[in-house]
């Protein structure tokens, strides 16, 4: 979707200045952090938040704190799969109902620590052609769903070149309902600034954002 | 700690909500607060990164490492059990005097958690996503760095798995460093590309 959050390339925005401090400052930050990936993968849980993040209003998305955009999503996902009520979330010392889920066992410590060093990788171990080779010319193609995409808007339409090839990697798009795209092969294809940004690209500059093959087609 | 952007009301509404919902997760056993804390000790001790440096400070000294590391980072991290959530499909990018390599991820935050820990603000940061891309040289100046016409600036938007490491340039007069000392000389913000690294005060006084 053409969301506020595909942020490259748009001005009215200041350069940060480069902080030193770790990323959790605040309390509810780790217990938002700590929360968000106790509950990982468990209990039906979307797998990831983009999809709320990303539809949040434009002026929400811009203005809360980082943490908090996590934090709205998986307690709306608690929310909408009838795990906790608003009610007991707005008087938490309040009635609880009985736990929902039989025989469910929060994920031990343990556990988590072999998740968190276990290997999760976007890689498939397919065998599939690749339609394109390091060195091919190629056009990012045109288009604006209206779902999750990783094309960002600033290459759509654009020629580059690939410069590395990574197998077959999931596909994280949104597709229309009753489509199916499997895994794709991934590239990372290079453009050239004065490519994306005409006059204010810099000709030795070379950005380069990963590509799936559906999103690309041979370059005339 | 209250910033700029966000005043002290709207952090403590978050401290509500996010105390709410722990409190409420908790008492139905949902998640067990161990594995919470469990969570926040491994990112703020085990992983960040001085992961990154040892790699960075190997791949100065030893060239076979470095080729390794360059041509699949993916394998190297594999075989040293750098593997985990975010960072499993890491490439390895190197600066050099000619090239200048700067990592974003223009539509949300992805950065190499496994090898450099979780992002730093300013990485997160909307104006920093939103102009790496376009306008980097100008982004690097800001941030204290002039890069000539003559150096290719690369800039690496994550829109996949795939998570990048920059090796900085060793800083010079740094010859008779041992590995260990190097590693402490590599800055994280210079594995992003967002600084260069200079020799430490000590040993510019003695050159």
């Amino acid at each position: 979707m053409n969301g506020v959050h595909d942020l490259g390339g748009m001005d009215g925005f200041r350069v940060p200045v480069r902080d030193q401090g770790f990323a959790l400052h605040e309390e509810w930050e780790r217990l938002t952090w700590g929360m968000l990936l106790a509950t990982f993968g468990t209990l039906g849980l979307p797998a990831g938040n983009r999809r709320f993040i990303e539809s949040l209003p434009a002026h929400r998305y811009l203005t809360m704190p980082y943490f908090a955009r996590f934090l709205e999503s998986r307690t709306k996902s608690f929310l909408d799969l009838g795990l906790v009520t608003q009610a007991e979330l707005d008087n938490p010392e309040g009635p609880i109902a009985v736990p929902r889920v039989p025989g469910f066992t929060p994920r031990t410590p343990e556990q988590m620590v072999r998740l968190l060093r276990q290997e999760h990788s976007g890689q498939k171990s397919l065998v599939v052609p690749a339609a394109f080779v390091v060195g091919d010319e190629v056009v990012v193609k045109n288009d604006h769903p209206a779902g999750h995409t990783r094309v960002p808007r600033y290459v759509r339409g654009r020629r580059g070149a690939i410069v590395r090839s990574h197998g077959v990697h999931v596909f994280e798009d949104d597709v229309a309902p009753g489509t199916r795209v499997g895994p794709q092969h991934l590239y990372t294809v290079a453009f050239t600034g004065p490519e994306l940004w005409g006059s204010r690209g810099h000709a030795r500059d070379r950005i380069h954002v990963e590509l799936w093959e559906i999103h690309l087609a041979r370059a005339a | 700690m209250a910033d700029d952007k966000h005043p002290e009301h709207e952090q403590s509404d978050y401290s509500v909500r996010a105390k709410a919902l722990v409190s409420v997760l908790t008492k139905k056993k949902l998640v067990d607060p161990a594995t919470m804390d469990a969570v926040v000790e491994f990112y703020e001790t085990r992983v960040g990164p001085h992961i990154g440096a040892k790699l960075v400070a190997r791949s100065w000294v030893d060239a076979d490492f470095r080729a390794r590391l360059l041509a699949d980072a993916r394998a190297v991290a594999r075989e040293e059990q750098l593997v985990g959530l975010e960072g499993t499909d890491l490439v390895a990018v190197e600066n050099t005097p000619r090239v200048h390599n700067l990592v974003v991820c223009t539509l949300c935050s992805c950065y190499p958690w496994t090898v450099l820990g979780l992002p730093p603000t300013w990485y997160k940061d909307s104006g920093y996503r939103a102009r790496a891309v376009i306008d980097p040289r100008g982004v690097l100046r800001e941030f204290g760095l002039e890069l000539g016409d003559d150096v290719e600036v690369r800039v690496w938007d994550s829109t996949a798995e795939i998570r990048y490491l920059v090796l900085p340039e060793r800083p010079p007069g740094t010859e008779g460093l041992s590995q260990d000392e190097l590693a402490r000389l590599v800055t994280r913000d210079s594995m992003v590309g967002a600084e260069k690294l200079r020799a430490p005060a000590s040993l510019e006084r003695r050159r």
